[in-house]
């Protein structure tokens, strides 16, 4: 089963994007910070992460940001619902350069969180069992 | 010499006046023992026979001058008066008040009168008035003395400057006489003000409306000076020129309230950007799980996926009866509050539905302590802050809540207040563990919240800012010495009282989702 990080500092979003997730296949791991995400991604394999952008005192960009610095090429999707200074156009420019697959904003129907989810992660064999 | 002469001219030497007696030649024929003693001369020097004018130690420039004097009283064949200037053996100089006429056709009499000590005093008191003077010229402020009447006394460099007058144009002259003067017709009524009631005028602001200082502003301080008698005989004007700093403080004013208005489209920035985010946030959820009972309307969890789409639509609610409540602009409900009444009512309130264990103390003055709010929104703002002090410490301990004037609030709050104070104040402090300085510089932003979803959503303090910065005022925070938090509402004083009875309106049942924290 191809299991997914969800990086969300909303539980009730996290939770709703989870359902759909397992509810096609996947298995979901829910973390609220970036600290809390590094420290799994260094014992457990992903096959990919969903980040949002707005994580309370944080920006998820940023998480994205170091995660790449540190030499992570996991695949990341990004999810955004505005914010001060997070514009649609800021966000995708940035998730851009940090190399993710796709950028979804809020609210996003289920095709396109699964469509952007199977893009990223096309590759069956990943799954850890 | 007649006896009766000698027996005056004795009479007169005695009181230490003396005289000498010369010929035509200059040469002394007879000197009193005063006038010996005053010239330098001692009873038995021997001076008869001598020309008088080169008989001390002064430069022969000098005796030279006074040969030519006294050819030209002898012309002349007038009386002559004036001052000698002696210098004895010492090198001292001393000064007569001297009086030269003929006692017969080839004799004079010279009367002599020691005036050295008031000779001395009055270059002394000139020497000071010039030092005086000196000082005055080099102050960056008018100065100006007039006689009762508006003659000029003394003028400084600056306001014979300001003017485009000389001093000696101005001196002795009345005000209106002088061309360039007539333009300080913006002084009179103050004059006259001061001579009417003798007392001083401190730190009046004048703008100049005509002549060549039109446009300026001035402080003019005005003083009646009074004379030996105890009667004003003088008036000093003191005048600083402050229009550079008017126009600094009006650009200022400009700058401020363009700062002001980036401020609140900054503001409103946040606001969308935030409410966007939240709303996002609830739809989000409500959209997947609809979808999924549009899908499958059976399924197992039915019942919990329509209590989150009903839960969503609550939290969406709230958030816009908040943004409504932030939105209501205006400030027609400014009224005089008394803030002792206004709290003592409140808390009186507040504590019959706090919970058990959660006590307010109060601290405020009995009476006097007016500010200028509105009472319903003033009511608002406490309750919002209350809620936030009881959720710092779980509901329960010590909250104390005082009130106070003076002061001004901290300079390095992201709003500035558009009122420039006096200010009142109502500090509410509580028992929890403070504010981090990370938290406190997003602390009155909207949705910043550090509380669960469902416990706040981040709009309390900003809608307290918001409707605080309405009346002028402005709310800042710090940590107490107890490592609590002190929310300070500063609001404008209000000088005068509140109307009887426009008292602190109904207790308003309030809707209030206590927050950022």
């Amino acid at each position: 089963m191809k299991s997914i990080l969800i990086i969300e500092d909303d539980a009730t979003v996290a939770e709703a994007v989870s359902f759909v997730l397992e509810r096609n296949g996947y298995e979901t791991t829910h973390v609220e910070t970036g600290s809390r995400a590094s420290e799994l991604l260094k014992k457990q394999h992903f096959c990919g992460a969903l980040i949002d952008v707005w994580l309370g005192s944080e920006d998820g960009l940023d998480v994205l940001a170091r995660l790449r610095a540190d030499g992570n090429t996991l695949p990341v999707v990004i999810m955004s619902g505005g914010g001060p200074g997070h514009t649609l156009e800021s966000v995708s420019t940035r998730a851009d350069v940090l190399d993710a697959c796709a950028v979804l904003f809020k609210p996003f129907t289920d095709e396109e969180l699964l469509d952007a989810v199977n893009r990223s992660c096309p590759d069956d064999s990943c799954a850890a069992d | 010499m007649e006896p009766l002469h000698k027996d005056i001219l004795d009479a007169i030497d005695r009181s230490m006046i003396g005289y000498a007696i010369f010929d035509r030649n200059a040469h002394i024929v007879h000197a009193s023992s005063s006038a010996r003693h005053l010239l330098g001369f001692s009873a038995q020097a021997d001076v008869i026979g001598k020309p008088w004018h080169m008989l001390d130690h002064d430069t022969e420039e000098m005796q030279a001058l006074r040969w030519k004097e006294y050819e030209a009283f002898l012309a002349s064949s007038k009386p002559w008066q004036g001052v000698l200037r002696w210098v004895w053996p010492d090198g001292s100089r001393r000064y007569y008040d001297c009086t030269a006429s003929s006692c017969s056709d080839d004799e004079i009499i010279i009367v002599i009168n020691d005036r050295t000590e008031q000779v001395l005093s009055q270059r002394r008191m000139a020497e000071r008035d010039r030092r005086t003077s000196n000082i005055l010229d080099r102050l960056p402020m008018g100065v100006m003395v007039q006689d009762r009447e508006g003659a000029v006394l003394y003028i400084n460099r600056e306001l014979t400057e300001s003017y485009g007058v000389t001093a000696q144009d101005v001196i002795g002259q009345k005000q209106q006489a002088v061309e360039g003067l007539r333009h300080r017709h913006h002084i009179e009524p103050l004059l006259k003000e001061v001579m009417d009631c003798p007392e001083p005028i401190i730190g009046r602001p004048l703008r100049v409306n005509a002549g060549p200082l039109k446009g300026t502003h001035w402080l003019v301080y005005v003083y009646p000076l009074t004379g030996d008698n105890g009667e004003i005989d003088r008036i000093l004007t003191v005048e600083f020129d402050r229009t550079e700093r008017v126009r600094l403080s009006e650009e200022k004013g400009v700058y401020q309230k363009k700062l002001y208005e980036l401020q609140k489209i900054e503001a409103l920035n946040r606001f969308a950007g935030g409410l966007a985010h939240e709303l996002s946030n609830i739809l989000h959820p409500a959209g997947v799980y609809a979808r999924a009972l549009k899908a499958q309307p059976d399924q197992p969890d039915r019942e919990k996926l329509l209590e989150r789409i009903n839960t969503a639509v609550l939290q969406a609610g709230d958030i816009l009866r908040q943004t409504l409540s932030m939105a209501r602009g205006g400030t027609s409900g400014l009224q005089p509050l008394d803030l002792g009444m206004f709290l003592r009512e409140l808390l009186s309130y507040s504590q019959d539905v706090a919970p058990t264990g959660l006590v307010y103390h109060l601290d405020a003055p009995g009476a006097g302590l007016f500010a200028m709010a509105d009472d319903v929104e003033l009511r608002q703002v406490m309750l919002n802050l209350l809620v936030n002090a009881s959720d710092a410490q779980k509901a329960t301990g010590d909250i104390f809540i005082s009130a106070g004037r003076g002061g001004i609030p901290p300079a390095d709050l992201d709003v500035v207040p558009s009122s420039s104070g006096p200010f009142v104040w109502i500090d509410v402090m509580d028992e929890g563990s403070g504010i981090s300085p990370e938290t406190r510089s997003h602390i009155f932003e909207p949705f910043f919240t550090t509380k669960k979803r469902g416990k706040g959503i981040g709009l309390g303090l900003a809608v307290v800012q918001g409707m605080v910065t309405g009346w002028g005022g402005i709310v800042s925070v710090r940590n107490s010495a107890q490592g609590g938090a002190i929310f300070r509402v500063w609001i404008p004083e209000s000088r005068t009282a509140p109307k009887e009875k426009a008292r602190t309106g109904q207790h308003a049942g309030m809707a209030n989702n206590g927050d950022a924290r």
